[in-house]
């Protein structure tokens, strides 16, 4: 009667996998068990001596479907189980996957479908709302002295590129100049810095030398001959009341921060397929939050001319010159969303309302 | 005085390549690789991955990385490259990815901070651009060299790792031309440099940079290694200009085939109106830049992957591309209109569907079959000595 020694003779019932010792890329063809907290590899070559692992020690990856599933050991070797080891595999990869939050969520479709839900409000929150706390937010932390240098550099780039001096009467540029740092004294005396360079449009090819007027960070309100031959002297100061609005606002620093925002945004989302594309949408979204800015400044327009006594059909009048501009020029009938500027029907009526 | 300055350029750059200047800055001569007898063996990357487990991982990625303002990031790409390297195998051994996310995070950091120093350097002054360039071309090189060693001692295949050690003057001689292209622009403008030497600089940056780009491409090929076997690399400057000329008259092509379309589709959406606004000039440039890419790109990067891996070998691999412009070409309008038309929700499929065919077009050749060539490890004491200080400090990842 030969004694039988049952753990030295009967083959550990395991599971075919591939061990690589890290020393060299051979690989070796080995059954593997868990059994009690312990990992067993046993190796055709050796002399049936498994190497043990306590389980805690192992790493085993991420599991993803189709792809056999890599663990690390604690001596630099790996252990790769594929199906014929998946129970070993499902043992092991359970005690990490608590681990990973970020792999549960993306091992359940409800749980994906969640977070496609929370994505999409999330990019729609932000770009109705969130940029533009955060922009806030982040107004407060920058400086005045940034804006005024921003401006100082718009205002040369711009003047070089575009701008010739104005030929506007000497007499009247002092007459705007005076009755607009009034309003300014009366409506927002805590504004430093505001001031007004008249100039035209460099070799514009149109009868007019600049339809417009803008206003750049650092309280300078341009305004354009074309703009100024047009209007009255009171419909010229509710303009640049309105110019005065986004001074007030500090809209051009706020839309600056706004659009980091939205680019940062549309990057993250859209940038590993196109950049273009990401520019495009973020671009798009900036020219909404532009529209919301002109009626933030309209606002402060009707609010200054009431302020100076002038009567509101100065404003619908101004809108009307507009209009009338637009409509002989063309360029009007952009389709609101790609529209910097709100619709002037509806200045219009805004203007009537009050 | 446009004409010699190009001349000059390419006579540089043809003594760099193969003269007295090359020894000179101690740049490695290229091995001129002799003319491989037909391999008997020959084994295809496969790809197993699917584009419904990639659209998973992508949500929860973008979810996390948007509420946690982008610090999540640096987790989510090594999320998506382990799960890319997972599914990528050589004779049904796949590859893994083990890099550490705090890393990519404090080198995108580094990356950021550096560009916004550059993008306002000179409007502080020209001085000051000057010395935030002269940092780039310190700092650059070094970044750039780290984010390729971060990328291949994080990948493995049979339980060995791959590396990458460059001698630290060739990372400077071969990035600091890339570096210099990429700014002339900027510093020309800011000095008010005009005319003649503008002209000039665009020259010699257009024909100087598929010998940069060669040049970056050897490097990146020659100093690689899996366990102790070298990567190689032979000539391929030559092809790298025949690239750019082809993509470049690709690129026309597109541009040209995509103004008349927008000029019809002005006039249909304009109806006789006057000339709209700027913003249609840029929508325009837009659809410009997005045809030529289409047309162009597809043809650059399948011949780029036959150029680059057909010059490379390792040991007693040697390595073919397979990719096709035509192949791509195709698959890249089909699944960039199904991403246009699905507001990006198919984006991962198709980031799939380009991966597998880029992915499965790389042949690995070798006389022996692939199970019996073997890689030793490197030893443990060589290892630690390649991994210097300033190594493991500049050992970041900085690409996106």
């Amino acid at each position: 009667v030969v004694k039988v020694d049952d753990d030295a003779t009967l083959p550990a019932p395991g599971h075919r996998a591939t061990y690589f010792d890290g020393r060299s890329n051979a690989a070796q063809p080995v059954q593997v068990r868990v059994d009690a907290g312990t990992l067993e590899i046993t190796t055709d070559v050796d002399d049936g001596q498994p190497r043990r692992y306590a389980v805690d020690r192992v790493a085993p990856g991420e599991r993803y479907a189709g792809a056999p599933l890599p663990v690390a050991l604690p001596d630099g070797g790996t252990l790769w189980l594929d199906d014929e080891a998946a129970p070993v595999a499902a043992a092991l990869a359970a005690r990490a996957d608590r681990r990973r939050p970020a792999a549960r969520l993306s091992a359940s479709w409800r749980a994906v479908v969640a977070c496609l839900v929370a994505l999409v409000g999330l990019v729609v929150w932000f770009d109705r709302q969130g940029a533009g706390l955060a922009a806030d937010a982040a107004l407060v932390l920058v400086p005045r002295r940034v804006d005024d240098a921003v401006g100082a550099v718009a205002m040369r780039a711009i003047d070089k590129r575009w701008l010739a001096p104005s030929t506007m009467d000497v007499e009247r540029r002092g007459l705007v100049t005076t009755r607009l740092l009034a309003l300014q004294g009366r409506v927002a005396p805590e504004l430093e810095g505001v001031r007004i360079e008249f100039r035209r449009l460099l070799s514009d090819t149109r009868s007019e030398a600049g339809f417009n007027a803008f206003a750049l960070p650092d309280g300078t309100i341009v305004l354009l001959d074309g703009l100024a031959e047009a209007l009255t002297d009171d419909e010229l100061l509710a303009v640049l009341a309105h110019e005065l609005g986004h001074v007030a606002h500090r809209h051009g620093m706020r839309s600056a921060l706004r659009g980091f925002g939205l680019a940062a945004v549309a990057g993250a989302v859209l940038g590993d397929f196109s950049g273009v594309v990401a520019a495009g949408v973020a671009t798009l979204q900036t020219f909404h939050h532009s529209r919301d800015a002109e009626r933030e400044a309209d606002a402060f327009m009707h609010r200054a001319v009431a302020a100076e006594g002038l009567p509101p059909q100065v404003i619908a009048s101004v809108w009307r010159k507009f209009a009338a501009r637009e409509q002989r020029e063309g360029g009007g009938g952009l389709p609101a969303w790609m529209s910097t500027h709100p619709p002037t029907d509806e200045r219009l009526r805004a203007a009537a309302g009050r | 005085m446009d004409e010699p300055s190009a001349a000059g350029g390419s006579g540089v750059a043809q003594q760099l390549e193969d003269g007295p200047l090359r020894r000179e800055l101690g740049v490695a001569p290229d091995t001129p690789v002799p003319p491989a007898p037909p391999a008997r063996h020959s084994e295809h990357l496969h790809f197993s991955g699917r584009g419904s487990e990639y659209f998973r991982i992508w949500v929860v990625n973008l979810l996390l990385t948007l509420a946690t303002l982008g610090v999540y990031s640096a987790w989510a790409k090594v999320r998506k490259a382990r799960w890319f390297a997972r599914h990528t195998a050589l004779g049904g051994h796949r590859f893994d990815f083990h890099g550490e996310p705090w890393r990519i995070l404090l080198g995108r950091a580094i990356a950021v901070a550096l560009l916004v120093l550059w993008s306002f350097a000179f409007d502080v002054s020209a001085w000051f651009g000057l010395a935030v360039l002269a940092l780039f071309c310190v700092v650059g090189p070094l970044l750039f060299a780290g984010a390729q060693r971060f990328r291949l001692a994080n990948t493995s295949w049979r339980g060995l790792r791959f590396s990458f050690e460059a001698p630290r003057r060739e990372v400077f001689v071969v990035c600091v031309p890339l570096v210099l292209m990429w700014t002339v622009g900027t510093v020309f403008q800011a000095f008010g440099v005009e005319g003649g030497w503008l002209v000039a600089a665009g020259l010699l940056t257009l024909f100087g940079f598929p010998w940069a780009h060669a040049r970056l491409k050897q490097m990146q090929h020659s100093h690689a290694a899996y366990g102790n076997v070298r990567f190689a690399y032979g000539h391929a400057t030559a092809s790298f200009y025949g690239l750019y000329a082809k993509a470049a008259v690709l690129a026309f092509v597109g541009g040209a085939f995509a103004v008349p379309l927008l000029g019809l589709l002005g006039q249909t959406a304009g109806g006789g109106a006057a000339q709209p606004a700027w913003w249609m000039a840029a929508l325009f440039g837009a659809v410009v830049v997005l045809a030529t890419w289409l047309v162009a790109w597809p043809y650059f990067a399948a011949r780029l992957q036959q150029v680059v891996w057909g010059a490379t070998h390792c040991g007693p691999l040697r390595f073919r591309g397979e990719m096709k412009g035509f192949v791509l070409w195709r698959l890249v309008i089909v699944q960039t209109l199904l991403v246009l038309a699905t507001c990006g929700l198919y984006w991962p499929f198709a980031a799939v569907a380009i991966a597998r065919y880029r992915v499965q077009s790389i042949v690995v050749e070798s006389d022996a079959p692939l199970p019996d060539v073997e890689a030793p490890a490197v030893p443990e004491g060589a290892r630690r000595a390649a991994g210097d200080a300033a190594a493991d400090f500049f050992g970041l990842d900085i690409g996106w």
